[in-house]
């Protein structure tokens, strides 16, 4: 049954590859559509070998010497073949009407879809590798499609810089990982089998390990946008085409933590503390800077790539609590983090993925991407109102939706944490204080998207673009659609998503897949000595049916006549313009203000005054400090300005001079390899 | 199943017609340090029936957010309070949802609210959404390392189990612990019932108002069941406040009591007479300093915690 799936995928995929050039008139219906159905192909595989428990291995024709190559997926692949499934198939329905409406492109419409389908193709990849070559290409091959993608649409110079960024992260991101790849093959006998790694990297010398994990933590830590490595994300994300945003927050990242799962926790096994700590730790400064950040942003799809940076941090602090209860020896335990970063790495796809796929369509219905300048959209926008109300609810982690659930179980691996004997007295304090920022920085991603939401789709519009909006096509609309069933779906049914993931899960830790973390499909209860239970279908179904009760409740036995209209109470003020609504900046000055050490507020107020007392003019300009933008990567900038300067006598432009280096590069090679 | 459902329903009850009660309380407590007389005990119950009976104005810039959020921000709080033992220990819900789930409901509750202020285009309702979600951010890191707290003191999370725990160890419960959380979880009571240092439900000027200008807009039967929301939460932390760290009294299976429901009343009078007393005694905090409240509060918390190592060890 894999087999015929993935067969379907692929052909699916080549369809959509060709058929675009040879029917250029429908080239965005057919290249997204077929990219879409075939994603649902994907889907279809993930589901069934997480369901089944099986793993499928399809090798691969290799005319090297000694050398065999594999594509190789377990039911921990299929999570994330869910994952990119189900993501890939909203996105490209999406964009099958969203494309057709953007204006100013720079790549014909087939080309699009193939580089489209291509980076789709090139995730699938990435998930399905069985060794370290054929990982690097897709890896490389993923990045530098997403680096196309990312200039479909528009080429301005703040596109390129950040396009450009991103490429640069990405590359440096991978030769570290080239590295790690390079000691993990020197752990496992010198091969680059991934399978070979799974059984010989635990018995390698520590040194080995260590450097394997550093090197995958930055590696995958620069894909993932883990603070310091953050500074391309809120660039590059927030310049694609929205479905490509959306791709690569909802998707993409997803890369990085299925390969700090693979790399961490399958082949590495059990490590000392310090690596659990450090990512931890990691984790949980990149979740508080991501949510402060987009918390001041006024740009919709900048402040939805700061939370992907929160919500990656939330992912790793989850793996990173994982390998510490392993190296405590305590596998049981250490599935509940490991449950939580999976359920949230999912749950992150189907909010993320939405909530931009929603920007995308304000985008397209306004022209701006500036809240500020929206405002009243959900009188226009009905439908989309509603979804990105949805997603904006899940990604706040309130109950009773699914993003709610994942960070319960945090939460409560947190407090395991505590309870492990033989934990040091230091990590006894430093996990709950660390719970008590987590929960402050969830806390603030509340007033993040209630300010996203509300200042963008409520109250009176405030420019004429936002009074002109109109609603998205069907096809947009269903894409989104299919992502609100996704959340609907976790949060309704969380306790058996939570019980698959355990019995998936649990065999990669070494601890027993039975045991009792469910009871009953309903309940989670903790599996540490703490007494905890949380039911999410029960407070699901509660909160809907105490709303429901409350409705009918007052509207039987209430007042029966009609609500009466009038105009908005302003102190009896009649004229009521959208001038006096708050502003996005206006809703985050109180956390800006709260929080000033950390933002750094920049305050310029100009008066242009007639007479002393009587303004004609006042502006007032607003703006945060990138501490580690403007401290920590400024002098990095200027160092590699300072050697490439140096270095710039060497390159003279001579194809005399190129062909030198290249002949005493060979001849050091060759003395190097006679020694 | 039968039983159940009719032991559910019995428990809601019980929330929805003790809440207007409780939270009237404090009123009357304040009114007699006030030499006042305050307004009859089951005043709140008139004033229900009185706003349930009327048609709603609605401001014509509103949208459906706006004609939601009344009853999504009821249930947040009527579920919150499903989960917190108030005449019972245990109540038949209380397995869906621990001190977290609580404060998280809370949450979803206090987001509808602040949507729907901004709805209505009015400044006011910018102001309070905006200060009243950014001060329930501020109160969560001690609300969480309280949970944290008690989970490590008496290893639990769902509150019915700390009650278990702390009546099962007496008066021997009565620790440093137990009072510095006291303190913290007390402090965070009154910040999240918008009382005095923190807001003044009392007020209506824009400079000080928090709560009361999100819900400017709302009038007739929406208010009437936002409003007995808000009593729910009253009754709910109250609940928290009381049993969770002064269990004695309670029923100890899921069936509430005569005698017990009289023993909760008897205890809200007392912490109610104790809010209300810090109430009367303090003015309200300028807004920027309540940083220092939360992180008071936190630390109380931290310093909890901190003990349980020290007197443990």
């Amino acid at each position: 049954m894999m087999r015929p799936l993935l067969l379907a995928a692929a052909t699916l995929a080549a369809a959509s590859l060709t058929l675009p050039w040879l029917i250029k008139r429908h080239a965005a219906t057919l290249g997204y559509g077929l990219a879409a159905i075939a994603s649902l192909a994907i889907a279809a595989l993930g589901a069934a070998l997480v369901l089944t428990g099986d793993a499928l291995t399809i090798p691969l024709p290799t005319s090297l010497p000694n050398v065999t190559l594999s594509l190789h997926a377990d039911p921990l692949t299929g999570i994330f073949l869910i994952i990119l499934g189900v993501g890939g198939c909203a996105v490209s329905l999406y964009a099958t009407s969203y494309v057709q409406r953007a204006h100013a492109d720079h790549m014909s419409l087939p080309a699009q879809t193939t580089f489209y389908t291509l980076f789709l193709a090139a995730i699938l990849l990435v998930f399905l590798a069985n060794d370290a070559v054929v990982f690097l290409i897709a890896w490389e091959s993923m990045s530098i499609l997403s680096y196309l993608l990312i200039l479909t649409h528009e080429q301005d110079d703040d596109t390129r810089d950040a396009a450009n960024m991103y490429l640069l992260m990405m590359h440096i991101g991978t030769a570290f990982l080239f590295v790690s790849f390079a000691a993990l093959a020197a752990a496992s006998g010198g091969t680059y089998s991934f399978d070979a790694m799974r059984a010989h990297a635990r018995d390698a010398p520590e040194y080995l390990r260590s450097i394997a994990f550093v090197g995958a933590l930055v590696g995958f830590g620069t894909k993932a946008g883990l603070v310091p490595l953050h500074g391309w994300l809120p660039r590059a994300h927030p310049a694609a085409p929205s479905h490509v945003s959306a791709l690569m927050s909802g998707v993409m990242l997803k890369t990085a933590v299925y390969m700090m799962i693979r790399v961490g926790i399958d082949f590495l096994g059990r490590g000392p503390a310090w690596w659990g700590l450090t990512l931890l730790a990691l984790g949980g400064i990149t979740t508080f800077v991501g949510i402060l950040y987009a918390t001041a942003e006024n740009d919709i799809k900048r402040l939805l790539a700061y939370s992907s940076v929160e919500n990656l941090g939330v992912i790793f602090m989850g793996l990173g609590l994982a390998l510490l209860f392993v190296s405590y020896d305590q596998p049981l335990l250490a599935t509940l983090p490991l449950i939580a970063a999976v359920l949230h790495s999912l749950n992150h796809m189907t909010m993320k993925t939405l909530l931009f796929l929603g920007a995308g369509s304000v985008h397209h219905a306004t022209g701006t991407r500036d809240i500020n300048k929206l405002g009243g959209l959900i009188h226009q926008m009905p439908y989309t109102a509603g979804l990105v109300l949805l997603g904006s609810l899940a990604i706040s982690a309130l109950p009773p939706l699914n993003g709610f659930v994942s960070e319960w179980l945090l939460f409560q691996s947190l407090l395991a944490g505590v309870t492990i004997p033989g934990t040091p007295l230091i990590l006894q304090i430093f996990l709950p204080v660390g719970a008590g920022l987590f929960a402050l920085a969830g806390a603030i991603s509340v007033v993040c998207f209630v300010k996203a939401f509300g200042v963008t789709f409520l109250a009176t519009p405030r420019t004429s673009e936002a009074e002109h909006a109109h609603e998205s096509p069907r096809t947009m609309l269903l894409g989104m659609g299919i992502l609100a069933t996704g959340i609907i779906l976790i949060a309704s049914m969380a306790g058996l998503v939570i019980r698959t993931l355990h019995q998936t899960l649990a065999p990669l830790l070494g601890a027993d897949p039975n045991a009792d973390l469910v009871t009953g499909g309903l309940v989670v209860q903790s599996l540490t000595t703490i007494k905890a239970s949380m039911s999410p279908t029960l407070v699901f179904f509660i909160v809907l049916l105490f709303a429901l009760l409350a409705w009918l409740g007052t509207r039987f036995l209430g007042s029966r006549e009609r609500a009466r209209k009038e105009e908005t109470w302003l102190c009896g003020h009649r004229n009521v313009t959208p001038r006096m609504e708050y502003t996005s900046t206006s809703y985050a000055e109180a956390t800006r203000m709260f929080f000033s050490g950390l933002y750094g507020p920049h305050k310029e107020t100009t008066r242009d005054e007639k007479a002393p007392t009587i303004p004609s003019r006042i502006t007032y300009a607003t703006r945060t400090t990138y501490f580690l933008e403007e401290y920590a990567y400024a002098p990095i900038t200027r160092l590699i300005l300072l050697t490439s300067m140096r270095f710039r006598a060497v390159q003279a432009g001579s194809i005399h001079a190129y062909l030198s280096y290249i002949f005493a590069t060979l001849l050091l090679v060759l003395l190097w390899a006679t020694r | 199943m039968l039983s159940f459902l009719l032991v559910v329903l019995l428990q809601t009850l019980l929330i929805l017609a003790l809440s207007p009660l409780i939270d009237n309380l404090a009123s009357k407590v304040k009114a007699v340090f006030q030499s006042r007389q305050g307004p009859p005990l089951f005043q709140p119950y008139y004033d229900l029936w009185k706003h349930f009976r009327k048609a709603p104005v609605v401001s014509h810039r509103t949208s459906w957010v706006f004609r939601i959020a009344p009853y999504v921000s009821f249930a947040g709080f009527l579920a919150a309070a499903e989960f917190v033992p108030i005449a019972a220990a245990h109540p038949p819900l209380s397995f869906g949802g621990d001190f977290f789930a609580v404060i998280m409901l809370f949450t979803v509750a206090h987001v509808f609210i602040a949507l729907a202020a901004l709805d209505a285009s009015s400044s006011f309702g910018g102001l309070g959404s905006s200060r009243d979600i950014t001060l329930a951010a501020l109160a969560e890191p001690g609300l969480v390392l309280t949970v944290f707290t008690l989970a490590v003191a008496y290893g639990a999370t769902t509150l019915g189990d700390v009650t278990d725990q702390v009546l099962l160890l007496g008066t021997r419960a009565i620790t440093p612990t137990h009072l510095l959380l006291f303190g913290a979880v007390f402090m965070l009571t009154i910040a999240e019932s918008g009382r005095i240092p923190i807001d003044n439900p009392a007020t209506h000027l824009e400079l000080t108002m928090v709560h009361e200008a999100q819900i400017l807009e709302y009038s007739g039967k929406d208010l009437a069941v936002i409003q007995w929301g808000l009593h729910v939460k009253e009754l709910a932390l109250v609940a928290i406040l009381t049993n969770v760290f002064f269990p004695w009294g309670i029923a100890s299976g899921g069936l509430p009591t005569l005698a017990s429901v009289l023993i909760f009343v008897g205890k809200a009078v007392l912490a109610i007479m104790l809010i209300a007393t810090v109430e009367s005694f303090t003015a309200k905090w300028r807004i920027f300093r309540l940083l220092e409240y939360m992180t008071i509060a936190f630390i109380l918390a931290f310093f909890a915690l901190l003990s349980i190592f020290i007197l443990g060890a």
